[in-house]
């Protein structure tokens, strides 16, 4: 496919804002023929544009992960903390901790990151410690 | 996709975008030759997006940097702006990311908490479409059935979204509460002009 070398009159600002648009037109389903055409002369506009897209395709996909904060994820509980200090723990009960494990596993393995993020991760949480046994 | 891999998307946001704030501050701090930060961002994920394996890459970071010094150097040569024997060449090609880049497994951990904090910091809209569409999983048409939205309202709104997230990424998670609000609501083309800084 043919990418320019040189920039056109538009702003990096402008060309992440139609990135972002063909992110989310991607992010609904394949495209149509027709629509395809248009990627592809857009791409081919300005050297920035496949770039542009790519990052926020990257952002797209990585941001599937979010599957594994699980259907009673409660975002009021993360609004009030800044910065990246905040961890798991402050913020997401024990039990969801523990289930995040298989959670993440099941998002990661749909994805090509695949097996090697499973192990990275499940390398990262506190160990689940089994529930004695006669708790129950 | 159409000459831009989702394979190669993944790599980048595994490998490349947590680097990106050391990148723009290392940038920050050079002679761009009247680009923009963002303008070399773009044109060095180009680059990473075109070549032909990222197999052979073991310092994604190192790699990054000097790819991205080789795109402003380029644009120096292209625009003459300086002559070229100034050009401190060896500033741009020969980095040394001098700190260490993080532990793979704590950016993992960190990871699901960078994302739950990013979706809280959505606004309004934007929020509710992004947590039934990424953390329930439903498609852009339920989601719009069940807000009531038209699919395209919903698609802009992901868009929306996808771009805050650009920006809390690329700035290390230093971004205003509620970006949007303070810019033109509708992130379509026409409204881009407005947006320049």
């Amino acid at each position: 496919m043919a990418v320019p070398t040189s920039y056109s009159n538009k702003t990096a600002r402008q060309i992440d804002a139609e990135a972002a648009q063909w992110a989310a037109r991607m992010d609904r389903g394949p495209l149509e023929p027709d629509q395809e055409k248009q990627f592809l002369a857009w791409l081919g506009e300005d050297v920035r544009c496949m770039g542009a897209y790519g990052r926020m395709r990257a952002i797209a996909l990585s941001s599937e992960r979010a599957r594994a904060l699980g259907p009673d994820f409660d975002p009021a509980a993360f609004e009030s903390q800044t910065g990246l200090g905040a961890r798991f723990g402050a913020a997401l009960p024990r039990r969801r901790m523990l289930q995040l494990g298989g959670a993440i596993a099941a998002t990661a393995l749909i994805g090509v990151a695949g097996s090697w993020e499973v192990l990275r991760i499940a390398a990262a949480l506190p160990p689940a410690r089994a529930r004695p046994r006669w708790s129950r | 996709m159409v000459g831009v891999s989702d394979e190669r998307a993944i790599w980048l946001g595994r490998q490349v975008l947590p680097h990106e704030p050391a990148l723009r501050s290392w940038l920050k701090r050079r002679n761009l030759g009247g680009l923009e930060i963002d303008d070399v961002i773009q044109e060095t994920y180009t680059r990473l997006f075109q070549a032909e394996s990222v197999a052979h890459i073991h310092d994604a970071k190192n790699y990054t940097f000097q790819v991205a010094g080789s795109v402003v150097i380029d644009h120096l040569r292209r625009m003459k702006v300086v002559p070229i024997a100034s050009v401190p060449s060896m500033d741009y090609l020969e980095v040394r990311s001098d700190e260490p880049s993080p532990e793979r497994q704590v950016i993992d951990r960190d990871e699901l908490t960078r994302l739950a904090e990013v979706i809280a910091r959505l606004p309004g809209k934007i929020r509710d479409v992004f947590l039934l569409r990424r953390v329930h999983g439903f498609s852009q048409r339920e989601v719009a059935a069940k807000l009531s939205l038209a699919e395209s309202t919903v698609e802009k709104h992901m868009a929306r979204g996808f771009l805050i997230m650009s920006e809390y990424y690329g700035h290390g998670g230093n971004v205003p509460s509620h970006p949007s609000n303070s810019r033109a609501g509708k992130a379509g083309p026409s409204d881009q002009t407005k947006m320049e800084r």
